[in-house]
């Protein structure tokens, strides 16, 4: 019997572990990425992006490194954009190595929605195939065959969209991620509570939830600018009136209007007992995490 | 069809700057279809390069032909005396035919005047799209006959990304998102089942360069 890693054994015991959202930075130094973990510690987990946004930023290994110095689990992003299969088997054997145990399968952005439009990209494999891989090497080979010993139980994530229609569309990409192995899924931003419930009530419908676990995703907005921003994103679903409750209050109080927002929202989650954890979703803004589970009394 | 562009003019007059006689040979397969190549783009071609050159007082003098096929060198044959005399081929013809005319003609300096896009079709009046990328494993019995790995940016296999919200595709919103078509096209044939399918992982090995189809039963 393999050991159950830290996030997974949290889950079975009932607790509700949270993640923190986390760009490692654009620099040559590890500077940044130590301040963040001081303020990051009180989540069970850091979610390490890898090249969020198609924009380059420092290796997500090399950041999460840092986090685990320090004693902080984390869940390491795996982008299939810029990665083909080799590259991926050796970054989740590196990551292994340093005992990271969970992570979240995706595909990215698409590079021409960042700054180096003219990159190529990879997609050798896609996510539901990264998810097989993953089990693959959770059983001890590569795609090869070659036979790689104890390998320990890893926490395979992926991606989900509450918001996305046509949801039946949506749900047979879910199926697949699933079937392939996903044990957690992370959502998108929560902002429209209702649909979101509705989404939890399908998952539960078709039994998903007895195979994976939801993080839900909360995102701070922190000012009516980047609420616009947010808004034009088609895979963040973000209703008109966040938006216009936001732009209602003076600009220097925005910052804690999109944090009543959130709290509101995550009192409303920590109801839902299908809700296995949270995913707070502030890359640019670490000091609002510890701020939130003590509003919303998480600890 | 091959789908090409006309490079800009400009490019293709610095390309020919060094040239006095010059054949402009056109392709009545692909490129005509996709108005790029065809004997109207050559004729067209001529007057640009022949007022050019008037206009900066500078000699030249200019063929004009069009062949049925670039790609075949059984068509260079009726033109040989043509290709000869000139100093340089400006072929409106896909990459292929400037390769075979290259090949062809080891003396003869061969430029092209379009960039080769996709193979693709017409979608509406004045717009091509791609719709095969010549992956070599062709998966189209599974996914109703729609290409998702020439239609999806992100090459996707397994259906939609989250930014596809109602059809629409994220990197591209003026297209269908091609999982959304994919979709819809198999509740129409009545085989959802397949959308619940994981394909394999893809074998791209079947498209590393230089690629090649030998038939032992034709060969001499």
């Amino acid at each position: 019997m393999k050991e159950v890693n830290g996030l997974e054994r949290k889950i079975s015991e009932g607790k509700r572990p949270i993640l923190a959202y986390y760009h490692p930075p654009a620099t040559v130094d590890l500077a940044p990425v130590q301040m963040a973990a001081d303020l990051l510690k009180v989540a069970d987990a850091v979610v390490v992006a890898d090249n969020p946004g198609a924009v380059v930023h420092m290796h997500p290994l090399v950041a999460a490194s840092v986090f685990l110095e320090k004693g902080i689990d984390t869940v390491l992003e795996l982008e299939c954009r810029d990665k083909n299969r080799l590259a991926l088997q050796s970054e989740i054997l590196g990551a292994l190595a340093l005992k990271i145990r969970n992570f979240l399968c995706m595909t990215g952005e698409h590079q021409t929605q960042g700054p180096q439009p003219e990159a190529k990209g990879v997609y050798d494999l896609s996510p539901v195939h990264l998810i097989q891989l993953m089990k693959i090497i959770e059983q001890g080979e590569l795609l090869d065959g070659f036979r790689l010993g104890e390998v320990p139980s890893i926490f395979i994530g992926a991606m989900v969209n509450p918001f996305a229609r046509p949801v039946e569309l949506h749900f047979f990409k879910l199926l697949k991620k699933i079937k392939a192995g996903a044990k957690f899924l992370i959502t998108t931003p929560i902002f429209a509570l209702e649909e979101f419930k509705e989404f939890i009530k399908e998952l539960k419908q078709r039994g998903f939830l007895e195979k994976t676990k939801v993080f839900a995703t909360i995102m701070p907005i922190k000012s009516a600018d980047i609420a616009r921003v947010v808004s034009k994103d088609p895979s963040v679903h973000l209703p008109e009136r966040i938006c216009a409750r936001i732009e209602s209050v003076p600009e220097q109080n925005q910052a804690q209007e999109g944090i009543n927002i959130c709290v509101e929202i995550m009192k409303e989650l920590k109801e839902m007992e299908e809700v296995s954890g949270f995913h707070i979703m502030a890359p640019h803004w670490c000091e609002v995490v510890p701020l939130l589970i003590e509003r919303v009394g998480l600890r | 069809m091959i789908v090409a562009e006309r490079k800009p003019i400009r490019e293709i007059l610095k390309m020919i700057e060094d040239y006095q006689k010059i054949l402009i040979l056109g392709c009545r397969a692909c490129v005509t279809a996709c108005a790029a190549g065809g004997q109207k783009d050559v004729e067209i071609m001529g007057s640009i390069i022949r007022i050019d050159r008037k206009r900066r007082g500078l000699p030249v003098e200019v063929y004009e032909k069009t062949i049925d096929r670039q790609c075949d060198p059984l068509f260079f044959a009726p033109i040989d005396n043509l290709i000869t005399k000139s100093e340089v081929v400006l072929s409106m013809a896909c990459g292929v035919g400037v390769n075979m005319l290259a090949e062809t003609y080891p003396n003869k300096v061969v430029l092209p005047a379009l960039n080769t896009g996709f193979m693709g079709l017409l979608e509406e009046q004045g717009v091509w799209a791609e719709r095969c990328i010549g992956c070599g494993d062709c998966i189209l019995a599974e996914t109703a006959g729609i290409c998702p790995l020439s239609r999806c940016p992100k090459h996707s296999l397994d259906g939609p990304c989250l930014g596809s919200i109602n059809g629409k595709c994220v990197v591209y919103p003026e297209n269908q998102c091609v999982w959304y078509v994919i979709y819809e096209r198999l509740k129409t044939l009545k085989q959802l089942d397949k959308m619940e399918r994981i394909l394999p992982f893809k074998d791209w090995s079947k498209t590393v360069s230089p690629r090649r189809v030998i038939r032992e039963d034709l060969r001499l």
